[in-house]
């Protein structure tokens, strides 16, 4: 993304080494071939949107728990004791 | 890029490189001589290159292709389209974009292995591409124009290389707007420890 692309997408991923006629350290690293894809931005205005949706916001949403009416079940009418 | 990596890594380019160039030139004039990782013929079928990708090339060439990915299963390559190989080694997966794209289109391929271009030159020569020439360079410094290509291809060299975002961004900077990246490459699934990103023998295997 930081080099001016979007869209990028891992297409396909497996193991390529296993079986090759040396040992090599890729199974120690779970090493797999991949095949990737992205497209340069069309514009700057492209990129900055692309950017943007990368920014990690955390949405503020109250849970039903809060709303709920915990004390329906606990045979206290709400009334206070006299 | 200096020749000492100005990040985390305290590794020696010069020496990274002169590795790379040993380990892939060996490929070159012994490809049967059994690495640590698969080549050839065998190596194109796994990956899904289909059989009429292959037909009219270089034995040579073929015996030699080590890839770890396909960019053409990503998407075929249109007529007339221009393309950068970086890192064409010995100029397989460049025969087969100069095929796809035809006469009307262009394929540059990019490698820093004297030997390997040599060898892409003679293949291409042997299969009658006039349209895909092969160039001296480095991915961090392609020599190539900028907004000149429709597609960046690249096949197992994008993990060779320590600064990846200055190889990217000259990638960008040859597309054109919306052009296309079509990669094959590897990835790592458990964190490799700092100590191992020195180890320059672990970058080759």
């Amino acid at each position: 993304m930081a080099a001016g692309f979007v869209d990028f997408e891992i297409t396909w991923q497996a193991d390529v080494f296993s079986g090759a006629p040396q040992a090599s350290s890729a199974a120690e690293f779970g090493t797999q071939g991949i095949n990737f894809r992205a497209r340069k931005a069309a514009h700057e205005q492209e990129w900055y949107t692309a950017m943007a949706s990368l920014a990690c916001e955390v949405p503020i949403k109250l849970t039903p728990l809060l709303y709920a009416d915990v004390y329906s079940d606990a045979g206290d009418t709400g009334e206070s004791e006299p | 890029m200096s020749d000492s990596l100005q990040t985390e890594l305290s590794l020696d380019l010069g020496r990274l490189r002169q590795a790379i160039q040993e380990q892939y030139a060996a490929v070159a004039r012994d490809p049967g001589r059994g690495y640590h990782f698969h080549t050839g013929r065998p190596l194109a079928s796994r990956l899904g290159y289909h059989d009429d990708w292959l037909e009219g090339l270089p034995e040579g060439s073929i015996a030699s292709f080590a890839g770890t990915g396909n960019p053409f299963r990503i998407g075929q390559l249109q007529p007339g389209e221009r393309v950068v190989d970086i890192g064409s080694g010995a100029g397989l997966d460049s025969l087969i974009a100069a095929k796809m794209v035809g006469p009307d289109g262009q394929v540059i391929g990019v490698d820093m292995t004297r030997a390997m271009l040599e060898m892409a030159r003679k293949g291409a020569s042997e299969a009658g591409l006039g349209h895909v020439e092969f160039r001296e360079g480095l991915a961090e410094s392609l020599p190539a124009p900028s907004g000149w290509a429709d597609v960046v291809i690249s096949n197992g060299v994008l993990n060779l290389l320590p600064d990846k975002l200055a190889a990217l961004r000259e990638m960008a900077r040859v597309l054109k707007p919306s052009g296309r990246l079509q990669i094959g490459d590897i990835l790592v699934q458990q964190a490799v420890p700092e100590d191992a990103k020195q180890q320059i023998d672990l970058w080759t295997g």
